[in-house]
């Protein structure tokens, strides 16, 4: 193993292990420590890439041409976190819960590190995944760790989106394999298996950019990988963690709001899609036209709410807006992606340490204090929002229903809302569960008969 | 009869005879009844490493005991059994050495702790059963051996929980040895083969084989859980916690789901039963119940009930993958025999704990209890991950290769259930995560009292600790050779080469 194959695996590697707070006793300044590998890859290392054949399904870390400008946002955003963190620990007030509080912004702080360095070092989907994934989990819990309602009510928004994205990116990932033909899924069709042939060769981007461009499915991928990371980054029209963070995140974590899930996967964007090689102009204006929307939307909110503590998120929506129309104008005309792509990651760069100075300004105007918890009602947080948003539209139409339709039509409206309401769903399945219980033997004969039945239905079609 | 015909008695008999022993013993014969307990347990992980090691040379592993005119009770040893074996072995002793520590004080350890060794030697038995009747006569086994198990505690609720599983047990025991009758009678063999021993035999007989082939799999449904034969999972919950690791991870939902992965590949074959048409209904079946017991989970306040759910859910991907019919889909399958075992031990080892050293039994009673069993719920945590396919852990793997199978097989609409799924896994799953880790406890925990302060005693501790631990690795290293992942690809590869 050279040395820069060294530095790649001990960059994420540090911090990871640096996380067990066990370990961590024994090693002073362990924020400050855990950084330093990415300071000598930055200074040592040489284009290299670390295969790792034996983690997950076949993975790789890899430094590559954008690596160095990366690993400087990196520096540049995480060392002033880490100064912030340590601050604000030391002004602990020795509570056991406090220090609890402390052990554990240590544990996600540096969990975060790891998955950020990793994903950043990435060379395949999966990988990629895999470190974006423990990124974003571990961000969750920087979020609302410590902190109010609001910050609750953050983390609970976030953390669906989150959710939401990692299913959309996990499709879109067996998409890429399809679209790869990695799994050489033809062979398997032709009965040639062989346990070396179902061996799945690594998901390298340089393979999906390959192979993406001439499959059905790029449009199908394409959405998906877009959508997945708009969810985790909070672009237009699905941004509502983002104000809601920037607002309930102690100092130290809003620094690092835009600089870590908003540029990560604005880099994943970057690394996902085969951006310059594929051609697709309908979907292209859809995106561009959702960025103009996205910096048509976030000019009328800082018109609108001028709160300073939301202001960077307000900032982050345009500059988002703005990538996604270059985004488009790159899938629209790829030529223009391949004379002027490279921005892109400048682009990301600047994003994230302008979001992290004027956090850190606002910060210190704040003095740090939260104001936000207090404008919250507590008891509004503990209702689900499906529940509350199907009952506000049926109670909507009622109402409607109440002055404009006859009576009948309003008592079944009446009815639909009592039927939203999750209990009662509760109720039905319990009730359900015992009808099971108490008939089990004559309702599994019954299923029994039904599933017979419908074998030789199915079978005597099959054969006719 | 091969050189090694005594290797796959030996493993059976590895359990079964201290089991018998421990029955005689008395209740204050403590050390006799753990070693005992601990020596059968390793000698079954030493011999089914010979075993190992043993096929991976080449060697094989039969015994035929003469059983009736024209069947023989055949034990072998082949590389789907293997999986099987190492599962339970692995889990079995370390739920011996958690259950050893979590009966500690209770009445009825002799009788408790010769049915559990009873029950891993019928587990075995069906792993390692090389033809249908020997499978059906340990299955049965297994039944009448798991229900003192169950009611072990003798509450009103125990006896109500044994009663349900015994009928629904029974029941599907009569449907299996009705349909393996059946079927013996149509075919003249119960011998498992490779690629089934139905294919060809019987041309223009399809609509008994349908029928035979719903017979067997209602028979294995049960105690795999399928939706509507689930209704005795969530009640046996009642049981002591080792019994629900048991249940759920080591021998009796394996059993089922490892049955019909026996019928449709050794009874069947995979491509006869896919002509037959039978294997898209148990698709359908198997995405049901994933997304009914993800449904059913969400709403229980009742941990351990939360878990039976989960199970009802997650056992089905096994059924799910096998049923897709097709190799990467039985990649998955099998897959996740195994790694749902490890992360659903780990999950309800954790509950023990908190029900053992705190006495929370809700999850509703869960708040801030990570500070008070940091440990544990770090544990849980890599076990509640894993069940929702988050890389890097074990889960992931098998819905990687689930996907991607369904994909394979062009049935994308489970790519939605898989999705669904993992959706509602997230949800009843993360709220308790957040309970455990970010909520202020609302009551002050009973102090430690164990060395060093150690959160709760070490037997209870190390399990979980150690499954939490293999669930990891066996995500992160799951390309290494010998690994789950590699085992499972030689079985496909056997299962589908040409």
């Amino acid at each position: 193993m050279t040395m820069s194959e060294f530095l790649l695996l001990l960059t994420p590697l540090l911090p990871l292990l640096l996380a067990a707070p066990w370990l961590r006793r024994f090693i002073p300044g362990a924020i400050y420590v855990a950084i330093l590998p990415s300071l000598l890859l930055l200074l040592f290392a040489e284009k290299s890439v670390l295969e790792l054949s034996w983690l997950l399904l076949g993975s790789g870390l890899g430094f590559a041409e954008q690596t160095p400008l990366l690993l400087s946002m990196a520096l540049l955003l995480w060392l002033p976190a880490a100064f912030f963190l340590s601050t604000q620990l030391q002004r602990s007030d020795g509570a056991l819960s406090s220090e609890i509080i402390n052990q554990r912004y240590s544990t996600f702080f540096l969990l975060t590190l790891s998955g950020y360095l990793a994903a950043i070092l990435a060379i395949d989907v999966i990988g990629f995944f895999t470190f974006s994934t423990l990124m974003g989990y571990s961000f969750y819990g920087l979020l609302i760790n410590g902190g109010g309602d609001s910050a609750k009510r953050a983390g609970l928004v976030y953390l669906c989106f989150l959710i939401i994205a990692d299913l959309l990116l996990f499709e879109a990932a067996l998409i890429a394999v399809v679209a790869t033909d990695n799994l050489s899924f033809s062979a398997v069709r032709d009965a040639n298996l062989s346990i070396d042939v179902v061996r799945t060769a690594k998901l390298n981007f340089a393979a999906v950019h390959t192979a993406l461009p001439t499959s059905d499915y790029s449009s199908l991928y394409l959405s998906m990988v877009v959508l997945g990371f708009a969810l985790k980054a909070g672009f237009w029209p699905v941004y509502f963690w983002l104000p809601l963070a920037f607002r309930a995140a102690a100092p130290p974590i809003a620094l690092l709001i835009g600089g870590v899930p908003v540029a990560i996967a604005l880099l994943g964007i970057l690394r996902w899609l085969p951006l310059g090689e594929i051609t697709l102009p309908l979907a292209g204006r859809v995106v561009q036209f959702s960025g103009l929307a996205a910096v048509l939307f976030s000019l009328l909110y800082v018109l609108i709410r001028r709160e300073l503590k939301t202001l960077p998120a307000q900032l982050t929506l345009m500059a988002t807006g703005l990538f996604t129309v270059a985004l488009g104008i790159g899938l629209s005309q790829p030529d223009l992606w391949q004379q002027y792509g490279h921005l892109a990651y400048f682009y990301i760069v600047f994003l994230s340490l302008a979001l992290a100075l004027l956090t850190a300004t606002i910060a210190w105007r704040h003095d740090g204090k939260q104001s936000a918890d207090k404008s919250m009602n507590p008891t509004e947080v503990r209702v689900m929002w499906v529940e509350r948003g199907s009952a506000r539209i049926v109670r909507r139409i009622r109402s409607l229903g109440m002055e404009t339709l006859p009576r009948l039509r309003a008592t079944s409206l009446a009815t639909a809302q009592y039927y939203l309401h999750i209990p009662v769903w509760k109720k039905a399945l319990k009730n359900a569960e015992l009808i099971l219980q108490r008939w089990s033997f004559a309702i599994t004969l019954l299923v029994l008969l039904g599933i017979v039945f419908v074998l030789v239905v199915i079978n005597k079609l099959l054969l006719n | 009869m091969s050189g090694y015909y005594e290797l796959p008695l030996l493993i059976l008999a590895s359990s079964m005879v201290p089991g018998l022993i421990i029955f005689m013993l008395p209740e204050e014969a403590v050390r006799t009844r753990i070693t005992l307990n601990m020596s059968g347990a390793l000698l079954k992980v030493i011999l089914v490493g010979i075993v190992i090691w043993g096929l991976s040379n080449g060697q094989q592993y039969e015994t035929r005991l003469p059983f009736l005119p024209g069947l023989e009770l055949v034990l072998k040893a082949d590389a789907l059994s293997i999986l099987f074996i190492t599962l339970s072995t692995v889990l079995w002793l370390v739920t011996t050495v958690y259950a050893i520590s979590y009966l500690e004080n209770s009445p009825n350890r002799s009788r408790f702790f010769g049915f559990f060794s009873l029950c891993v030697t019928a587990t075995i038995g069906i792993a390692l059963a090389g033809n249908l009747i020997t499978f059906v006569l340990f299955y049965e086994l297994l039944t009448l051996t798991t229900y003192p198990l169950i009611v072990h505690r003798g509450t009103e609720e125990a006896r109500r929980a044994g009663r349900s599983y015994l009928i629904h047990t029974m029941i599907g025991g009569a449907l299996l040895l009705l349909g393996t009758v059946w079927l013996y009678s149509l075919t003249g063999t119960l011998e498992f083969t490779h690629r089934g021993f139905v294919a060809g035999l019987l041309p223009g007989h399809d609509t008994s084989l349908i029928i035979i082939f719903a017979l067997l799999i209602a028979g294995l449904g049960v105690k795999a859980a399928l939706v509507p034969f689930h209704s005795w999972l969530p009640q046996a919950m009642v049981a002591p916690a080792p019994v629900s690791a048991l249940l759920h991870a080591v021998a009796v939902v394996k059993a089922g789901a490892f049955g019909i992965a026996r019928v449709v590949y050794d009874v069947y074959g995979i491509k006869f039963a896919s002509e037959l048409g039978v294997t898209l209904p148990l698709a359908i079946l198997a995405a049901i119940t994933i997304i009914y017991g993800s449904v059913r989970a969400l709403f229980q306040d009742d941990l351990k009930r939360r878990l039976a759910f989960s199970t009802v859910s997650q056992v089905s991907y096994i059924t799910l993958g096998i049923a897709l019919a097709g190799p990467i889909a039985t990649i998955g399958g099998l897959v996740h025999l195994v790694h749902q075992g490890i992360m659903k031990i780990t999950l309800f080892f954790c509950a023990g704990n908190l029900s053992e050293t705190l006495g929370i039994h809700k999850v509703s009673e869960m708040d801030g209890v990570g500070r008070r069993m940091p440990l544990t719920m770090a544990a849980f945590t890599l076990g509640a991950f894993g069940m929702m396919g988050a890389p890097p852990l074990a889960g992931f793997i098998s819905k990687w290769y689930l996907g991607l199978g369904a994909l394979d097989a062009g049935q994308d609409w489970v790519i939605l259930v898989l999705a669904g799924s993992s959706l509602l896994n997230a949800m009843y799953f993360l709220p308790i995560l957040h309970r455990a880790w970010f909520r202020e406890p609302v009551q002050e925990w009973p102090a430690t009292n164990y060395l060093w302060h150690r959160e709760t005693a070490w037997a209870l501790l190390l399990p979980p600790l150690f499954t939490a631990l293999l669930s990891l690795i066996l995500g992160l290293l799951a390309s290494l050779p010998y690994s789950t992942l590699e085992w499972a690809r030689f079985i496909t590869s056997l299962e589908y080469s040409p």
